[in-house]
């Protein structure tokens, strides 16, 4: 804030931020508007903090001894810049970082018992410290800005364990073979499945075992290259941000909670909206007990077969036709989706058989007459030997049945097979009328 | 096809079939909405999807119902019917046996004769002024042709 306003200010305070010693504090003849004496008592309380803060906090003796930076930094740019104008000259930049420094120092003229004092200055002084870092910070136009020496504590870097997909790797650590191993269940699964699917068995159980042992190469190979990623980052540069912790989060959702909980109950009785937290609180991961769901021997509660006996509760075979029909015709329409579009429809209609398919095949349904030959069409006058007379009316009629037959070329050969063979049942129903008329000739 | 629709519209049948369909759909909702509630699966079910496969559905005239199942008749007989009739109408087989097949062919039932049928117009159910090459009657014809739906039918001009 007042580095923006005071833009050159800032600029020296950088410059020399950037190349400053620190000084203790005693050494440091601050040219400000308080009086000598003020001062004087001043610097000896502060020397007082300063004894007895070595003793209680060690951290704190650093931050004391950077405590008066800005005041003495502004001084030094000041006669850096202007010479000797030094007591005169207020500069404005001067004037606010001082009145901070001097409310803090007023604030630590106030009388208290020593005991608590010492206390009181020391939360004081840790507090002007921070102030003066932010001060530091503001003035400062560096990209990286200068972390402050406090060391809080961070969370460990959890290692992450490679996913085991096999049951039996969890109980002992991953083994790392040269082949990879598959378990005898599975074996015996796949001889199974390649017996059921027919044709050559031993294939498909070769091809099935290949994929697995792929797959559980896979699984090695993931591992190991976890380990790798590691190793390609040795050599890139990280961006370093200072990173919250982890505890503090839910240590504030509890806070929040609590006060929240109270309205509810203090309030109309009707618990609030806005009270209630938006997001729901998880277990912490890490809390929770790790379990192991292979570890003990499986129950058989959830095997399935409840289920198939609930719907063998009712018989298949029931009065319940129309019922049973209804249910297959629902399952159906739950599959069968109706057209989008008339374009659907005609496809639709087209393998139906509803459609001419184009292009136009004039031999459309009649694939199956391509494999007969035009002689099974035609000779059919075999068929009359064995029981047709070799002479007479009949003869006559059957050959010019036969000579029809041949010619037509749209009837299948079973259709005049039949024919033929309607004729041979029909003359020997009328077998003894033809022998009477004559047209049979009565064979010894 | 969408010109078929317009005529299966507006004919007098269909909106009696539409009808039926309708009442048939009143008293099979709540059925299936039984069903719905005692199977899992929901049911999305559009309307008068039930019974469509009813004759009544298919064509637009009862008139026209009578002449399919005529049709189906004449069908199943008609083997028989084309031998038999092979022995009557020639002058080889002797009149003995021509005259028990002429007994015979009478026996069969009268609607499997294709004589007997009496076309009709596909859309319609016209019984009268039909193109048969089509199977529809002129007025329909004569729509179809207009609207460029006929193969290799033309206006005439000369």
């Amino acid at each position: 804030m007042a580095a923006s306003l005071f833009p050159r200010a800032s600029r020296a305070l950088h410059l020399v931020l950037n190349g400053y010693v620190l000084r203790p504090q005693h050494q440091v003849r601050a040219f400000c508007k308080i009086p000598p004496d003020d001062e004087k008592s001043n610097a000896e309380k502060q020397e007082q903090t300063e004894g007895g803060s070595m003793t209680a906090l060690e951290v704190e003796k650093p931050l004391l001894e950077e405590r008066p930076q800005p005041s003495q930094m502004v001084q030094e740019v000041c006669a850096g810049g202007e010479g000797g104008k030094l007591k005169e000259g207020k500069l404005t930049s001067q004037k606010a970082v001082e009145r901070v420094i001097e409310e803090d120092q007023v604030a630590v003229k106030q009388s208290l018992p020593e005991e608590k004092l010492e206390t009181a200055k020391d939360k004081r002084a840790s507090a002007q410290k921070k102030l003066n870092d932010l001060l530091k910070s503001l003035a400062s136009a560096d990209p990286m800005p200068m972390e402050p020496p406090l060391k809080l504590s961070k969370p460990k870097a959890r290692q992450k364990k490679p996913i085991n997909l096999d049951i039996q790797d969890q109980d002992s650590e991953l083994p790392q073979p040269d082949e990879p191993v598959i378990e005898p269940e599975l074996l015996s699964a796949t001889r199974e499945v390649a017996e059921s699917l027919g044709g050559d068995v031993a294939a498909t159980e070769s091809e099935l075992l290949s994929t697995l042992r792929s797959h559980t190469v896979n699984g090695s190979n993931d591992g190991k290259s976890s380990i790798d990623w590691s190793d390609l980052f040795v050599g890139m540069k990280v961006e370093r941000t200072q990173s919250k912790p982890a505890e503090a989060l839910p240590r504030r959702r509890r806070h929040h909670q609590d006060p929240s909980a109270q309205r509810t109950i203090f309030g109309d009785g009707v618990p609030n909206k806005k009270s209630l937290p938006r997001t729901i609180t998880r277990p912490d991961p890490r809390t929770l007990a790790r379990v192991d769901i292979f570890g003990a021997e499986c129950l058989g509660i959830f095997t399935g077969e409840s289920s198939k006996v609930s719907k063998s509760a009712v018989p298949a075979s029931s009065s319940l036709v129309v019922w049973e029909a209804a249910r297959k015709r629902e399952l159906q329409q739950c599959v069968y989706h109706p057209p989008d579009n008339s374009f659907t429809e005609m496809i639709q209609w087209t393998k139906q058989g509803k459609l001419w398919v184009f292009p136009i095949d004039n031999e459309v349904g009649l694939e199956e007459e391509k494999s007969v030959g035009f002689h099974e069409h035609v000779f059919l006058g075999h068929h009359l030997d064995g029981w047709c007379p070799q002479r007479g009316p009949i003869r006559h009629f059957m050959e010019l049945v036969c000579t029809g037959l041949s010619k037509n070329p749209y009837m299948t050969v079973e259709r005049k097979r039949a024919h033929l063979e309607w004729y041979k049942n029909y003359f020997k129903e009328k077998e003894e009328l033809l022998k009477e008329l004559g047209a049979i000739e009565a064979t010894p | 096809m969408r010109v078929l629709r317009g005529w299966w519209r507006n004919s007098r049948s269909r909106r009696r079939a539409n009808m039926a369909a309708t009442t048939t759909t009143l008293l099979t909702r709540s059925f299936i909405n039984f069903l719905s509630i005692s199977s899992p699966l929901s049911l999305q079910v559009p309307l008068r999807s039930f019974h469509t496969s009813l004759t009544a559905c298919k064509y637009p005239n009862w008139k026209m119902i009578k002449e399919v199942k005529h049709r189906k008749i004449v069908k199943e007989f008609a083997f028989e019917r084309m031998n038999i009739n092979a022995l009557r109408k020639n002058k080889i087989i002797p009149p003995a046996i021509q005259e028990i097949a002429d007994k015979e062919i009478h026996a069969l039932p009268r609607k499997s004769s294709i004589s007997q049928l009496h076309k009709r117009c596909m859309l319609t159910s016209r019984p009268r002024g039909l193109v048969t090459r089509w199977r529809l009657s002129r007025i329909v014809w004569r729509h179809e042709a207009d609207y460029n739906k006929l193969s290799g039918v033309q206006r005439a001009m000369w």
